[in-house]
């Protein structure tokens, strides 16, 4: 029965598609379209995509030398399977690593069979070339020790070396004849060896791929995939909800996950848990934010189980830097009570009062237009107003937020990263002082200039990164995470699950866990 | 041969003759304007209306317009929020009756700074002529050459949102048009026998434009500024629905209408109210500027 509410829904709809759809296709038989967040896609190459998005189309093209089951990230090293790799040994000080590679794997449009010298190339690029050197730099030497055996020496012990190096994006094999071949191409038009193969790289609509014929494993069920860009929220809603594409990337603001349910109820929603890390920074070099009183008062003053309810279901609590369910993280009754920063909007006005600011303050902040940073500042600033914190919040777009955060020129900004559960990423990324931020724009992402304004944990990292064993690893990681807590220079607030609506007529072929902000299509198959 | 004497009358007699010239009255006129047609009148509450609901905000409004409730995401109108809530549990009624500010002050403010600014431009222009004429023509013509709100659009992604940014956006935007009016209408009132004679009466060029050109060209003008009132609120509308304009998490009817369309699927309200408030201001404030341009220019009407 249409019910008048039904009806005014889809009036509203109706005319914001023809404001805000692109053209509209009914589905496409044996044909997966996914539409992305983005304007258009910018690079194929694995070792230099600069925006998440081009990971849809990169995941399905290429493949790793062990990979962690579908659907989720690997914690500990058992949790690895052979893929590329056939098996592997490690030294006892973990160094040195060995792989075997698995004989017969083809490289797409005729570019051969895989051998050890693509893998060598791969890894010396991602060390030397690629848009992220600073995560391979504990790569010593890469050895072709044999046709199909490549040995790997590090500068440091790594006992997550699988989950922190070999299943990052950027070592994804690729095929050292085709990136000679094809020279500045190859960043378009990137030769792999995953099920599926690039058929077209349409820089305004997206990235079109077909299966790969001649896959060394399963091949894939679905002949085709179309990775589609549309960066405009009501445009990818509107498209997903009229069938013209079979999954979309979900917007992640208060109420759009139970309303969408409501408005379709056989949609389905895909979520990576934790999903993407928030961490509040205090800019150490603004005022009053070195005053550790005020960065308590307003850590107290944030109600985080009010966002997490806001931004339901993708919301969980987060208690330090790392979520409780990765290995340095830690849950609240973990936690000394000191260090735990519970909301007390009367603390944090008392903090603020012993700070000299008993009549509030007033902050300028910048944020990003995407949702889920503006969602978080602004629910912030309301919470921090009942404290007499006044938020002064510019809103703006999100290369020029991230472009203002690097030239040091916010307060408390918020950045967002979906990251693996290895604690040297988030120190390495957000703590350390050789990542400092500096107004060139040429630092790093620690935008509270922490270790630098003030004693970091540059040392407790060093003893970290010495550990030969996990659980010795996890135990410093631990002590670090702790420091941090202590010295306030940042954070967590709670993290954002990544989100794609799906429709039934497709089925993934497994559960979508946690993991890295995209996945694999090669076991999905259209059921309807 | 009939000996004629053309007698320049003196600067004295022609002030003399402006003080016994009879003007309608502003009731008069007032009447004339507002009373003449029904609907001029529904028009003319609607915007009086509209305008007590912006000066009385903060008294009628049920909620405060910013405070958030994470309990009453999306709500469709209820008893307690008459138009629902919004994306984060706001108040979608108190949004509104604040928002109207925002537009009716913007709606009535930066058409009076455009037609300030573009009135000395284009009397300059207009009556100096020669260099002055040409510089500024063509600084009008470069910015008429883009669209209003495209240029509203360029200076408001310079300057950002802030409440006098917009301002100066929506000035700027207008300002060219009121100056090419009323440049065109200073060529025109400058060629009339009364200003040459007051030329001739050696009267000072300040007292000139003052006394004589800038009262008999303001009728375009006025109604100028009571149409662009209408194009300000909508132009205004449409930036702070671009992310540009009024800048989060204070409302203005533009914003709340962006904010509806991520939560179209749960309540529709947002949208329909925010679009309904603009619609029904643009409208009566557009009848009103009809009635005032046909009453200072009835050839327009016949």
């Amino acid at each position: 029965m249409i019910t008048r509410r039904t009806l005014l829904g889809t009036a509203v709809a109706a005319s914001a598609a023809g404001l805000f759809a692109p053209r509209l296709r009914a589905a496409i038989p044996d044909t997966l379209r996914f539409a992305s967040a983005a304007g258009g896609p910018r690079r194929l190459d694995p070792n230099q995509t600069t925006q998440g998005s081009d990971n849809w189309a990169v995941v399905q093209v290429f493949e790793y030398l062990a990979r962690p089951p579908d659907g989720n990230f690997g914690i500990t090293p058992n949790d690895f399977e052979p893929w590329l790799a056939e098996s592997w040994t490690t030294s006892d000080d973990a160094k040195t690593w060995v792989f075997t590679l698995r004989r017969g794997v083809q490289f797409h449009r005729g570019y051969g069979e895989m051998t050890a010298a693509d893998v060598v190339r791969t890894f010396v690029r991602a060390r030397d070339e690629g848009v992220n050197t600073a995560n391979y730099s504990n790569l010593a030497e890469i050895i072709e020790s044999g046709p199909y055996e490549v040995t790997i020496r590090l500068h440091n012990p790594d006992p997550m070396f699988l989950s922190s190096t070999v299943t990052a994006r950027h070592v994804m094999v690729i095929s050292k004849k085709a990136e000679e071949d094809l020279g500045e191409a190859f960043l378009t038009e990137a030769v792999g060896t995953g099920p599926y193969e690039l058929e077209r790289f349409d820089t305004e609509r997206g990235i079109f791929l077909r299966r790969h014929v001649d896959y060394w494993g399963e091949p894939a069920i679905i002949s085709n995939i179309e990775c589609l860009y549309i960066a405009d929220t009501t445009a990818r809603t509107l498209a997903l909800m009229s069938g013209d594409v079979d999954m979309a990337e979900g917007v992640r603001q208060p109420g759009w996950v139970p309303q969408i349910q409501n408005q379709k109820p056989d949609l389905l929603f895909d979520m990576t848990v934790p999903g993407s890390f928030n961490t509040l920074f205090f800019n150490m070099e603004k005022d009053p934010l070195q005053n550790i009183l005020v960065r308590k008062a307003i850590m107290h003053g944030i109600n985080k189980q009010e966002i997490v309810d806001a931004l339901q279901p993708m919301s969980r609590m987060v208690y330090t830097l790392n979520p409780p369910n990765y290995p340095t993280g830690f849950a609240l009754e973990d936690l000394p009570e000191d260090l735990r920063y519970e909301y007390d909007p009367d603390e944090a006005k008392k903090m603020l009062a012993d700070a000299g600011f008993a009549n509030g303050l007033t902050i300028q902040v910048n944020t990003s237009q995407r949702e889920d940073y503006s969602t978080q500042h602004l629910i912030i600033q309301e919470q921090l107003r009942q404290i007499g914190v006044n938020i002064d919040l510019t809103i703006m777009d999100h290369s020029a937020y991230h472009a203002t955060n690097r030239q040091n020129l916010n307060t408390l900004n918020i950045n967002s990263s979906s990251l693996p559960p290895v604690p040297l990423y988030v120190f390495n990324d957000y703590a350390v002082s050789t990542a400092n931020m500096t107004a060139d724009g040429k630092g790093g992402a620690n935008y509270s200039h922490y270790g630098v304004a003030m004693p970091g944990v540059d040392n407790l990292l060093a003893e970290m990164l010495q550990s030969t064993t996990f659980d010795d690893y996890v135990a410093k990681g631990r002590e670090v995470e702790l420091q941090i807590q202590r010295d306030l220079p940042m954070g967590g607030l709670p993290t954002l699950s990544y989100l794609v609506v799906r429709n039934p007529r497709i089925d993934l072929g497994y559960e979508v866990q946690g993991g890295y902000a995209y996945w694999r299509f090669c076991k999905a198959k259209i059921v309807a | 041969m009939t000996d004629v004497r053309t007698e320049t009358p003196s600067a004295e007699l022609i002030a003399e003759r402006e003080i016994l010239a009879p003007e309608p009255g502003f009731r008069e006129a007032f009447s004339r304007v507002v009373l003449d047609r029904p609907s001029t009148q529904i028009a003319f509450v609607v915007v009086i209306i509209f305008i007590l609901v912006a000066v009385l905000a903060p008294l009628i409004a049920p909620y405060d317009p910013l405070r958030q409730s994470m309990l009453r995401i999306n709500q469709t109108p209820t008893a307690q929020h008459w138009l629902g809530t919004d994306q984060f549990g706001r108040d979608v009624l108190s949004r509104l009756i604040h928002g109207s500010r925002k537009s009716l002050i913007f709606g009535l403010l930066s058409p009076v700074f455009a037609a300030f600014f573009g009135t000395i431009l284009g009397v300059a222009a207009g009556y100096f002529g020669g260099i002055v004429d040409r510089v500024i023509s063509r600084i009008i013509d470069m910015l008429m050459a883009f669209p209003e709100l495209l240029l509203a659009i360029l200076i408001a992604a310079a300057l950002g949102g802030s409440f006098w940014n917009i301002v100066v956006v929506l000035t700027v935007a207008f300002t060219p048009g009121f100056a090419r009016v009323a440049r065109a209408s200073t060529l025109s009132v400058k060629q009339e026998p009364y200003v040459e004679a007051a030329i001739a009466a050696g009267v000072s060029t300040p007292h000139i434009i003052i006394r004589h050109i800038i009262p008999n060209i303001s009728a375009p003008i006025v109604v100028l500024m009571a149409l662009w009132s209408a194009s300000s609120i909508r132009i205004e509308a449409t930036l702070s629905f671009l992310g540009i304009g009024t800048r989060p998490p204070n409302p203005s009817w533009g914003n709340i209408i962006r904010d509806g369309l991520n939560s179209m699927f749960a309540t529709q309200w947002p949208i329909f109210a925010g679009g309904l408030a603009i619609t029904i201001v643009v409208l009566a404030i557009s009848i009103i500027g009809d009635s005032v341009r046909d009453h200072l220019d009835p050839e327009t009407n016949q």
